[in-house]
């Protein structure tokens, strides 16, 4: 084997390193579901990435009467679940389906309902009890995977995923999300993400996903 | 004759290119704190990054300039719309309650509402107690629009109605403002009232890390692995090192 200069050597051993190096930062960003954006976790990317006309036509669906939700199916990461209501809490703070049961998901009263003009929000557990709850794969929605909300009045408001966010807990964009003025009937459904703090006993960030009626 | 002929054909050519070459410098994009032509004022200009300009005069100013009027869109979110962008030409318009009149607040069964709405784009009105949804909209004027809906017998508590400005977002009136849409029964009417939505605070707690702390959800065994090959790895480039110093000595 022909002698290499030490020059040579010394940048292969430094871009061995480096290569390493490399290798340790890409697990360690992609293992946990810490830190970064939803994009980095394997979760949708924002809409504003992925042009959304092809999969929400939305422009001649009607918006739908007020008639609360019942039930909600997402066939993509095997989600059917009732659907509750939740509303305010004395504190202001938003009610959270209760853990005992970690397959019910939870409408906010205090906001449209699916498939009104508006944002609807509804929230759901990602973990309970030592088990995955109703939210727990919502992480793997993709743009155009389709969520059917079932009515009251017996009718199914159907919307596309448009995209994903995570955020902190602590930046929660609670006027966009519950308060946004829109001219279009939207869903969107919130759940925790992100790194575990054992301290606080909770998840660091809020995993929102946002979503168009296409189909009523 | 062929001198001529020549000279001719420089011209023509000579025009050609000035021909062409006007409209490239006519063409050049303006931007935000150049001058602007008076004629130009009031005219707006989307730069390919979706910058909006607009030529306006500033105050204490006379010659207007372009103005970086992208952040006076209304409301809502950009990339939630996938049908074509409202059009630039009143970048500033802001929906809101102040734009839509309500001949009558009285919500009682066969009465009537008119609406008349100011909206650049177009409009859809909606509720739970017409006898038509969505209500038909006609045009009346450049950016007015009217519709009459005429309640049923049976109406809905609450009783609500949402008129929409495509592009603008939206507002809402209820019989029962301060209450959330899990209304019921037929205990509707009264008078229609604006409501905003009641916007939460505070954190939001949905799960309670189990599946995470037990390795559903964590990170640990990812990581362990990926210090794994950095150490081998680096281990590695210090035996290459080593050895190259032995080759060298």
């Amino acid at each position: 084997m022909p002698e290499l200069p030490a020059s040579a050597a010394g940048r292969r051993a430094a871009g061995a390193a480096a290569g390493a190096l490399l290798i340790g930062l890409l697990f360690s960003g992609c293992g946990g579901d810490g830190g970064g954006d939803a994009a980095a976790s394997g979760t949708p990317e924002p809409a504003a990435a992925q042009p959304t006309g092809a999969t929400t036509p939305a422009s001649n669906v009607h918006p739908m009467t007020q008639s609360p939700p019942t039930k909600i199916a997402i066939p993509k990461i095997g989600v059917s679940a009732p659907v509750g209501s939740i509303g305010l809490l004395p504190d202001g703070r938003v009610e959270e389906p209760p853990l005992s049961k970690p397959n019910l998901a939870g409408w906010y009263e205090e906001g449209v309902t699916p498939g009104e003009i508006g944002p609807a929000v509804i929230l759901g557990h990602v973990d309970a009890n030592g088990k995955p709850a109703v939210f727990y794969r919502l992480k793997e929605l993709k743009p155009g995977d389709k969520i059917q909300v079932g009515r009251k009045d017996g009718s199914t408001a159907t919307f596309a995923v448009q995209k994903a966010q995570r955020v902190d807990k602590d930046a929660f964009p609670h006027k966009k999300v519950f308060g946004e003025s829109l001219d279009h009937a939207s869903l969107r459904l919130v759940t925790c993400g992100g790194a575990f703090d054992p301290k606080i006993g909770h998840y660091k960030d809020n995993l929102i996903v946002y979503a168009r009626l296409v189909g009523s | 004759m062929r001198a001529s002929r020549l000279a001719a054909v420089g011209i023509a050519a000579g025009s050609m290119m000035l021909g062409m070459a006007a409209p490239a410098l006519a063409d050049t994009p303006p931007k935000a704190g150049q001058f602007c032509s008076k004629d130009d004022v009031g005219k707006t200009y989307t730069g390919d990054d979706g910058t909006v300009l607009k030529c306006m005069v500033k105050a204490g100013e006379e010659q207007p300039r372009w103005v970086d009027v992208s952040g006076d869109e209304p409301g809502g979110d950009p990339s939630e719309s996938p049908s074509p962008s409202p059009t630039p030409t009143k970048p500033a318009f802001k929906f809101g309650y102040d734009k839509v009149k309500l001949s009558s607040l009285r919500v009682a069964p066969g009465y009537k509402t008119t609406f008349t709405v100011t909206c650049p784009t177009s409009v859809v009105i909606t509720g739970n107690g017409y006898t038509q949804n969505p209500l038909p909209v006609k045009k009346t004027g450049d950016d007015t629009w009217t519709a009459t809906g005429t309640f049923r017998s049976k109406l809905p508590d609450p009783t609500t109605a949402t008129v929409a400005c495509k592009g603008y977002g939206s507002v809402s009136y209820s019989t029962r403002p301060d209450k959330g849409g899990n209304g019921g029964g037929n205990g509707g009417g009264g008078t229609m009232k604006p409501k905003t939505p009641k916007i939460p605070s505070g954190r939001i707690d949905t799960g309670d890390g189990s599946m995470y702390m037990s390795g559903g959800n964590s990170s640990a065994p990812l990581l362990a692995a990926g210090w794994g090959v950095l150490m081998a790895a680096g281990l590695g480039a210090v035996a290459l090192r080593r050895r190259t110093v032995r080759e060298r000595s």
